[in-house]
Parts: structure tokens; sequence; C-alpha cells
């Protein structure tokens, strides 16, 4: 027996039609709901989303499915061996595959055997929730490929305007894409923080195609035909990392590659029509014979990337736009939904207090209870859980077993399994709680906030990012590690501490007396930690730099992927980094003002400051000069202050306790960089003269140093070749000049130039013999004590 | 639900498959249809009966209520499978009596040999009464067997026979055709259905007529109606659903198809029916359901909510529209209930009824209420 609408393939009998799952997604936006089970598990609608995935699979006349996990591998196996897909007739297997080593899509990728995927498969590089034919896109996926040899890859997007609940907030996509083929000339995303004020598309894409659609209404399905080359392109580039924003973009744009990429939008939601099967395919076949198969643009599908994605399909199944998946269709077994007016789904039993409101888009889990005067909207309530007296849900997430007390109130919140709200909490949109956790009473936690039983791991463990979903096994460890630390806590010591705390975690509430909960933010009796977002934001994604860390754009996008952030979010963010990036703003153009006014001060301190470190860093000349060069172009400085500054500094660095070694030192090694500021004989000169003046006004100096400074400077800088003979000379005639007819006295140091008489002597001696210099170079003792005297 | 190991009669590989096949494509929603779902569960039926091991009447009654309950799992708005189950059911009580015969005639013959076997070693020299034992033991089996055998030949080409009534139900129904469609008449219809399909058509083979079609939106099952309809007698016209209330006071008659009638004469018909009732109401024209007896459910309709189907509200609003999607609310029902006394006559395979008259019917294809129980969720 061997089922399956997928019959309707151009594929030969024996051909197996192949999928791959990518069931880890590779972050952590799901933190801490999944510290104890992998994300593909968690429920959606009180179904684990992973089985919404292989039913879309199997739907479609998949054969084998290969689900790819990391995080919490063995669990994911141990459902998979027990799910309705292990039994002997299930018309499709089901196979795992562990990458544990592996952190991005890329990565898991290019773990994959490919031998086995010889023909073309589908790939879902996460949870798909869909409803649509994947058969018939397979189909036009392989007339393409007879038209288009290049072809590797069929993208399915769905339509959705801009602000849609289904979009990814924190993203985006721009594609290219010619209507009349439905090829993918180009995918280009980007981060919707900071908003971006251009947008890059090559010209030839544009230039070679007769029409072409740029359009930002389209949603990555995150479902992807693949010709087997797309494994061997994952496997030959490792720069591949994500499909979309890697592969997809470069390959799209590389002008070396040929391959291209076809899309399939789907415009409606709605899979089937009333009419029946035969009826369409009879019909659409007397219509139209020169198309083989109709290709149906209607369909669902969404991934679950997110918590504000978990609750837009949420919200969507409820709503039955992915009909005829919705929560009464029971894709597994074991509940039994019916759909009540208002879009209310029960489980029979479900406890409703007669004063109770149980308003609209609600799903009532198995053994629910809603007591009197509460209140429940657009929220989801699993297995066993409970709500209070007077208490308010509303748009949020009850795992299996977790229970709200009385007055308190829920907002757009995830609530993990067994988690315990006491009375008069009041949660603000977009908390996630993990599992476990305790809170109240008469607390408010604050919007955004996530909290956990446990700390946070902490992030000296390899796998920064494996604090995702994507956990590695030593995160698991660790975890239980806790785990069993707080069970022998609970042991050790008696219950006396908060029994009244919470039957549901006892061993928790024993531990607490141990164990110092956040009590301050979740109230007395609380069990749990907050965690900031700031530390659980650390993943792989290194394309954020530091400005955004200032500017807070990361946690803005990891807001913005949260369930409860609205549109109105990004509108608000962005308003909140550009008065951020405009404060900096203001400080830059403040300081160019004062560029204009005492240019000298901030640049020249800017340049003392790099200069200095180029010393103590004892950077290479040519860098040295970059950056000191870099400076000089930025800030808008003159080369004749940087030339003073420069020699300054220099002559500053000498140790004055061993004069002659120090300055010969720091005049052979950076001596270089003075150089490469001079270009004629005058400036030369000047340099002297910045010598000079430096060692007749430095406050730093004594007037003993004064003049031995000079000539050492002088000596050395006349040795490596910084300034030649002729300038000092030059100098120093004009200097002894000016000082004899008394007109510039006052500005240059009589002393000074008294000193150096010797060694002009000297100077003047050896340009005319001009081989005593090596000698000159090996009495370097004597001569220092000449110029001592 | 239980899984085929806790089954009562564990069933073959292929019946085992065959049902999971069923199940899943009712929760796919692949079974689109009143007469297609009513075909593969009763063919699904006929496998069971075939296929699973049972040596009387209320074993084999115990076998097909449970299967009948999983499929009732994944799909309880779906009368027809209610409706089917219940038949074969009342197919299997008629033939009761005979499979009582068998059982106590197979009996009667083994009662003598399982006595002789209770004492197998009276003495050496009984191997010769032994053989006689074994043979008479083996004799009275197959009697049994082949009792059971052709009894169970006769309940599947009963189903059968019933498979073939629900096939050509449609013509059967057509019959009655040009009792009711007079010439030159205006008969106003809705949606797709087969059934009204062929009921006008062969009232077109004789008589000239005109048939306002209305659209049926969201779904436009209409417009494949009115294509359908489309012959040299018969003068098309396809409307709006909004100008039916206009246009009523033209037509001489409704005729609607529907999914299903409940035992009080109401029907499950396609939404947008129960308006055109009430209007044909308001100008005292008269309502005519053509509905092949499968369709009739032998229950009441107390929640009409469940029994409806809610379709994804895409046809109405965009998906793509994000504003709308989610401050707006929308519900695409699939069918409508109509209350039984906006319509007149029922016709059915053996003639026109009254609405009021369906209980009695149902008395006639079903069983009594005990077997009709079988479908309450257990709590």
């Amino acid at each position: 027996m061997a089922p399956g609408k997928g019959s309707g393939h151009e594929k030969t009998d024996n051909e197996l039609l192949l999928a791959i799952v990518i069931a880890d997604s590779f972050d952590d936006l799901f933190q801490p709901l999944s510290l104890n089970k992998p994300r593909c598990l968690l429920p959606l609608c009180n179904v684990p989303m992973i089985e919404y995935t292989l039913e879309l699979l199997a739907s479609s006349g998949v054969n084998e499915t290969l689900v790819v996990c990391k995080s919490h591998a063995e669990s994911v196996k141990a459902y998979i061996k027990q799910s309705k897909w292990a039994r002997t007739h299930s018309p499709m297997k089901v196979k795992t595959k562990v990458v544990q080593q592996s952190c991005t899509l890329g990565e898991a990728l290019r773990e994959i055997d490919d031998t086995l995927f010889i023909s073309d498969f589908i790939l879902c590089t996460g949870l798909v929730i869909s409803n649509m034919n994947l058969s018939s896109i397979l189909d036009m996926h392989l007339a393409n490929a007879k038209r288009d040899k290049d072809q590797i890859m069929t993208m399915v997007l769905q339509e959705a305007t801009s602000g849609h609940r289904i979009t990814d907030k924190s993203d985006e996509s721009v594609y290219v894409i010619d209507p009349s083929s439905n090829k993918l000339l180009s995918v280009d995303s980007f981060p919707s923080l900071p908003m971006a004020d251009h947008l890059d598309i090559p010209l030839g894409i544009i230039t070679d195609s007769p029409e072409v659609e740029i359009r930002a209404d389209l949603i990555d399905t995150n479902v992807y035909i693949c010709s087997p080359a797309v494994l061997e392109l994952f496997r030959d580039n490792f720069d591949y990392q994500t499909m979309r924003s890697d592969f997809i973009h470069f390959i799209s744009i590389s002008t070396l590659d040929e391959s291209t990429f076809y899309a399939h939008i789907l415009t409606g939601t709605s899979s089937l029509s009333t009419v029946p099967a035969e009826t369409r395919q009879r019909s659409l076949g007397s219509r139209d014979q020169s198309e083989p198969f109709a290709v149906s643009h209607s369909g669902y599908a969404a991934a679950v990337i997110d918590t504000s994605a978990y609750d837009a399909i949420s919200r969507d199944l409820i709503g039955r736009w992915a009909y005829p998946l919705c929560p009464d269709s029971n894709p597994v077994d074991e509940t039994v939904y019916s759909y009540n007016r208002g879009a209310v789904y029960k489980a029979e039993p479900v406890f409703l207090g007669r004063e109770s409101r149980v308003e609209h888009h609600v799903v009532l889990g198995f053994n629910s209870q809603v007591s009197d005067f509460a209140r429940v909207t657009d929220s989801v309530l699993g297995k066993d859980c409970g709500i209070g007296e007077r208490s308010v849900v509303r748009g949020s997430y009850m795992f299996e077993g977790a229970k709200v007390g009385k007055g308190s109130v829920v907002e757009r919140s995830i609530l993990g399994e067994r988690v315990t709200i006491l009375d008069n909490v009041f949660i603000e949109h977009g908390c996630i709680i993990g599992d476990d956790v305790v809170i109240g009473p008469d607390v408010r936690i604050p919007e955004f906030t996530r909290i956990a039983r446990w700390r946070p791991q902490v992030e000296d463990s390899d796998f920064s990012d494996g604090e995702g979903v994507g956990m590695s096994d030593d995160d698991d460890d660790e975890n239980n590690d806790a785990l069993s630390s707080v069970v022998g806590n609970a042991n050790n010591r008696s219950s006396a501490a908060n029994t009244a705390t919470s039957p549901a975690s006892k061993a928790a509430v024993d531990g607490t007396a141990h164990e110092t909960f956040d009590t301050q933010a979740l109230g007395i009796s609380g069990v749990g930690y907050v965690w900031s977002n700031a530390t659980t934001g650390d993943d792989e994604e290194d394309d954020f730099d530091e400005q955004d860390e200032v500017d807070g754009t990361r946690t803005w996008l990891r807001q913005l992927r949260t369930i409860g952030s609205s549109v109105r979010d990004i509108a608000i963010a962005n308003a909140e980094i550009s008065k951020r990036l405009s404060a900096t703003h203001i400080v830059d153009e403040e300081a160019s003002i004062a560029v204009e006014n005492a240019s000298e001060e901030s640049f020249e301190h800017e340049l003392r400051l790099t200069i200095r470190r180029s010393f103590e860093e004892n950077l290479d000349i040519d860098i040295a000069s970059l950056e000191i060069n870099n400076l000089r172009m930025s800030l808008k400085g003159k080369l004749d202050d940087m030339r003073r500054i420069l020699i300054q500094e220099t002559l500053r660095f000498a140790d004055l306790d061993n004069l002659p070694g120090s300055v010969k030192h720091m005049f052979s090694r950076w001596g270089g960089l003075i150089k490469k500021t001079l270009s004629n004989n005058l400036e030369q000169v000047m340099v002297i003269d910045i010598v000079e003046r430096f060692c007749a006004l430095d406050e730093s100096l004594d007037e003993s140093m004064r003049g031995r400074l000079f000539v050492l400077s002088l000596r050395f800088m006349y040795e490596f070749d910084i300034v030649e003979d002729l300038a000092i000379i030059y100098w120093y005639n004009k200097a002894s000049e000016k000082s004899s007819s008394g007109s510039g006295a006052g500005e240059i140091s009589q002393d000074l130039v008294q000193k150096i008489a010797t060694f002009i002597e000297w100077l003047e001696e050896s340009s005319e013999e001009g081989d005593d210099e090596e000698e000159e170079d090996d009495s370097d003792d004597d001569e220092e004590d000449e110029d001592s005297d | 639900m239980e899984s085929p190991k806790q089954h009562p009669a564990p069933f073959s590989r292929e019946l085992a498959g065959n049902i999971e096949d069923f199940i899943t494509k009712l929760k796919r929603g692949e079974l689109q249809g009143s007469k297609t779902v009513a075909l593969k569960t009763a063919n699904l039926m006929r496998h069971v009966v075939a296929d699973s091991r049972w040596n009387d009447a209320e074993s084999l009654k115990t076998i097909i209520k449970g299967v009948g309950k999983r499929i009732l799992k994944a799909q309880p708005r779906e009368l027809l499978i209610t409706n089917i189950v219940c038949r074969v059911l009342h197919i299997v009580n008629e033939a009761a009596p005979r499979i009582e015969d068998a059982c106590i005639s197979g009996s009667a013959s083994s009662t003598p040999a399982s006595r002789g076997t209770e004492t197998p070693a009276m003495g050496l020299g009984s191997t010769m009464s032994s053989r006689n034992l074994a043979d008479q033991l083996a004799a009275s089996l197959a009697r049994e067997e082949s009792n059971l055998y052709h009894i169970k030949t006769d309940i599947i080409s009963e189903i059968n026979e019933y498979i073939a009534d629900m096939e050509s139900t449609e013509e059967e129904i057509a019959t009655s055709a040009l009792d009711h469609i007079h010439s030159n008449e205006i008969i106003l219809t809705c949606g797709r259905s087969r059934t009204v399909e062929n009921f006008l058509l062969t009232a077109a083979r004789k008589r000239k007529f005109q048939v306002i079609v209305t659209e049926c939106a969201p779904t436009y099952d209409g417009h494949e109606q009115a294509k359908a309809l489309t012959c040299p007698n018969i003068e098309v016209t396809v409307i709006p659903d909004s100008a039916v209330f206009a246009i009523m006071s033209r037509v001489n008659k409704v005729i609607l198809g529907t999914h299903a009638v409940m035992a009080n004469g109401g029907l499950i018909a396609a939404s947008g029916t129960h308006m055109i009732a009430a209007a044909a109401r308001h100008h005292s024209t008269q309502v005519m359901v053509c509905a092949g007896l499968y369709k009739h459910a032998p229950s009441f309709p107390f929640d009409d909510d469940r029994l409806n189907a809610l379709m994804a509200p895409d046809a109405i609003l965009p998906y793509g529209d994000g504003h709308l999607v989610d401050a707006v609310d929308v519900v695409s029902p699939r069918y409508d209930y109509v209350p039984p006394d906006l319509v007149d006559i029922l016709v059915d395979d053996n003639g026109g009824h009254l609405p009021s008259y369906v209980y009695r019917l149902l008395q006639e294809i079903y069983d009594n209420a005990k077997d009709l129980a079988w479908n309450i969720p257990d709590q």
C-alpha cells in the first residue's frame, strides 16, 4: 500500500522522491524554551512542530525524509521512533542525521552524504508549516529543468505585504524576478535596522532581462526544491552559511556561476477548492492542453524562524488560513479538537467556569481549565493548563501544565511547560518563560523579559551559539548537572522553605534555600533567573559590530523577532536608533566645529595619542605612518603640525636618564616616520627649528638637559639621514646671524646655538673630509663627554 | 487512538494500511464531495468485512463500529461517514440471523466433537475413533467456515449493491425530473451539484427551460455548474449571490443540491443555500432538494456549528493584506444549515418526500437507536 497524492509526477516509479529537513535553526531565538527540548518538538497549537513539516512532505508524495538535527538529537530521534512515521505502513520513511559539529546551515548541509541525493529533492531549512501541494511545484521545477539546464533550485515564496505579521521584522529582503519565466535574478537581504537607504542590484541583471520585477513583498518559506548540484555547491564553497543571504545571493549575482534559481510564488493560502478533485482536473485538462499540469499558486507556507513567527503562524492556524491545516484537523492522532464558534477549539474534557470568558481564537488543550471571571483570548492552552480566577490571558501560549494563578495578567508571552504564575502577577508582552519557572506573587515582569529555571550558560563554552536551539551536547550536560545539583539539594535539605510555592516543581522549590533565585524580579516565591537579552544575544552573527552594540541595534533586531513585537516597533526602534546615532553625530559635529576653531587642539591630541600608541605598541613604521596620515586626513590637520607633533613626541619619549642611548634608539627606530614627512631641505631646517623649540621650551627638561638633548638629537638626526649636514649648517649660520644681530634673540635660545658649535665645527670638517664619520660613530662616549661639558 | 495492537481484531497489513491511508486523506482534506467520501467509506467498509476475523454478528459489528469511530475521529464533521457506517451496520443486522444460524449449526455439530476431544485417551484401540473425531471436527469447522464464508460474501454483495445504488443514484433521481420540471419554467439553482446537473439535463432532453445559477462565492462553483448545464434546451444565466432576492420573483422553482439531509429534514448544503431558501419562502417559490438516500444522516442538528466546515478565509480576504489580516476575523463557512421548514420537497431515488417524512425514511434505511449510538464519543 503506497498511498500519497504525489503519483502525478512525471517521475519513474523506481525513482524515490527525497527530502531533507533541517530541524535545527542554529540560533537561540527560542531560548529558554528550547533548553529542555529541541525547537522542533515544541508544540505549535499543541502539536510538535516537526509533525507539520513531515506531514507536508508526506502529503506531497515524498518517499523518504532525512531529518537533520543537532540540539537534543536523541530526543528528536526518540520522538520520530515512536511517531506514526515509524509505523510499518507509513507512506514515508523518516531517517535522522545528527550533525553535532555544525553551527550553521551550510555546515550541516556539508555533512550530508550527497550520494543519496542523486535526483532533485526537497529541502526545508527549518520548521515549515504549510498546506501547499509540493508535488505540483516539483513538476514545475522539473519542467523548468528541461528548458534551463542551469537551474539548480526553485524557491517557494509567499506573498505578503510589508508589515504582515508573518514577515520577519528584523530582515528586509528584496527579490528581483523575471516575471515571464519566474526566474529569480537576485536576492538581497539586510537587517531592517537601521533602515537601509539604498539597494544594490547588479546592472547586468537589469540590462539582460527584458522585464524585471523588484519585489519586497515576498517571504522566504524556507522550502527549496533543489537539484543535487546544490549540495555540491555547498560542499565546494565554505563561505556559504545561510541559504538566502549567502548561497542564493552570491550565486545569483556571480558572473562566474551560471546556475539559475526560480521562484514559485504562493499568492493565496487555501490549497483546496471545494470543487472535487476530479472535476478540477478534468476542466483544467480540457481547457489547456498545452500545459500538461496545473501549477497551483495557492497554498500557505511559513517557517517558524523565531517566536514572532511562532505567534503569527499559530494565529494563522487558528484563523484557518492554512486550511486544511488547523487545530481541528488533528495532525497527530492523540489530539481530538473540535471547532466551536469564534474559533475556539476544545479537546474535551475542558473545564470552563460558569463566569469564565473564553472569547475568540483560543485552543483549549485536553484537561485544561479556565476558572470563573477569567478571560482568555487569542491564546493556546496546552494539556492540563489552568487559569485562575479573575486572570486575563491574551495572545499567549501556555505549554503543557502551565498554570496562571488568581488575578494575574499574561500578555502576548510564551509560558513553558509547568510554568507557574502565582497570584497578582502582571506579565507584559514579549516575555518568554522557560520550563518549571515560578513567578510571583505580586510582581510585574517588564516587557521582553526572558526567564529560565537556570542561569544563562557561561559564554566561555566553545559553542557560544550553542546557547541556541542548536545546543551542543556539552551544554546539555551542563544543564543536566544544574538539574541534578538542584535535585541533590532537594534531597539534602528539608523542604521547610516555601513549600507552598509550587507542587509542580517541588525539587526546584526545595532548592530555593540553597540557590538564590532572582526573587527581587520574580517575587518572593519566584524560582528562576532573569536572562538579560544582551547575554543571550551572543551568537555567530559577527556582522554586528560594536557600533551596533552601542546603538542597541542588535537588541532591537532581536526584540523584533520576539513574540509580542509589532510593526510599530520597527518605527520605534528606528526612531530610537536614529536618536542615538544623531546623539553621536552631534558629538561629531561639535568636534568638527571645534576643529574649525581650535583644530590644532583636537588634532594634536588625537595625533599625540596615536603616536604614543604606535611607540608603545612598537608598530611597523609603514603601519604607523598610515595611521597617522589617515588621522591627519580625517581631521584635516596640517602637515607642518603633524611633523611638529611627531618630532616632539619622539623627543619626549627619550629616556632622560640614558639620553644618548635612548635618543639614538628613538631616531633609529622612528626616524623613518619623520623622514616620511619631509620633502625638501627647507623642511629639514624646519625640523631643526622644531627640535630647538622643544629643547628650549619643554617643561619636562632640566636646564642641563636642554643642550645635551639638542646636540644629541641633531647628531642622530644627521646620522640617520633625517636632516642633511647642509641643513644643519644653514640653520646654525642663520641662528648665529640672528643672535649676533640680536633681532631674533627671543626666538632662538643662544645657549643651544652655542652648544652645537663644536658639533657644527666637526660637521664642517667631516663634510670636507667625509670619511671621519665611521670613527666618530664608534666614539660615542667621548663625544658625549665632550658635549656635556 | 488505539494503536492497531490494542484493536479487538487485528487487521491484515493491507487493511490496516488502507484504514490509515483513508484517515490521512480525510485529515488532509483530500476527499472532497459527499459522494466521493461516501463511496470511499463504503469501499473501506467492504474491505473491513471481507478482511477481518469474526464469527458472529456482534463481533463483526464491534469491528465495524471500531473502524467507524477511528475514521470519524479523523473528520468528526463528515456526516457521510456516519451514514455509510450505519448503513453497513444495518446490512449486517439483516444478515445477523443467518450468521447466528451458521454459528449454531456449527457449534451443534462441533459439540460432540469437542466432547470427544475431552476424552481422547479412551484406549489404545481408539485410534480409529479419534481419527473419526478429527475428521468430524475438521468437517464441522469447514462447514462453519463455509457457512460464514457464504454469509460474508452475502454481506459483501449487499454492500456492493449499496455502492452500485450510490453510483447510480443521480440517474435514479433524474428519472422523476419530468414530473417536476415543465417547459419554459425558470429554475434557480446554486453551486455545484452533480445530482442537480443530471436532474436538469434529463429534463432538458424533452423540455426547454431556463436555469439561473448563483455563482456561489467564494468558491464560484456556480460557474462550473453553469458550464456543465450547457445544452441546447437550457438557457443558463449566472448571477451573483447578491441578486438572488431580486430575481426570485421571476423564478418558478428552486432546485437545490445538498451535502447531507439531517434527521429533521433540514439540509447541510453549500453556503448561500439558506439565503436562497429564505428568499424563496418569502416569494412562496417552491424549493425542491435532490439528494440521494445515502445523504440522509440519522442525527439531528443540535449544534450546527459543529456540522460546518470552515475554509480558509483567503478567498474572501487575501492573506497578503497584512494590516487587515491582523485586524479582521474572517469566517468562511462551507455549508449552510437550512431548516426543514424552508424545504418543500425532497427528491430521492424513490421519488419525492416531505421533510417531515424523513424520520420515517431513516427507520427504513438504518436501524434502531442502539446501533446508531456508536458514534457518540465516549467521555
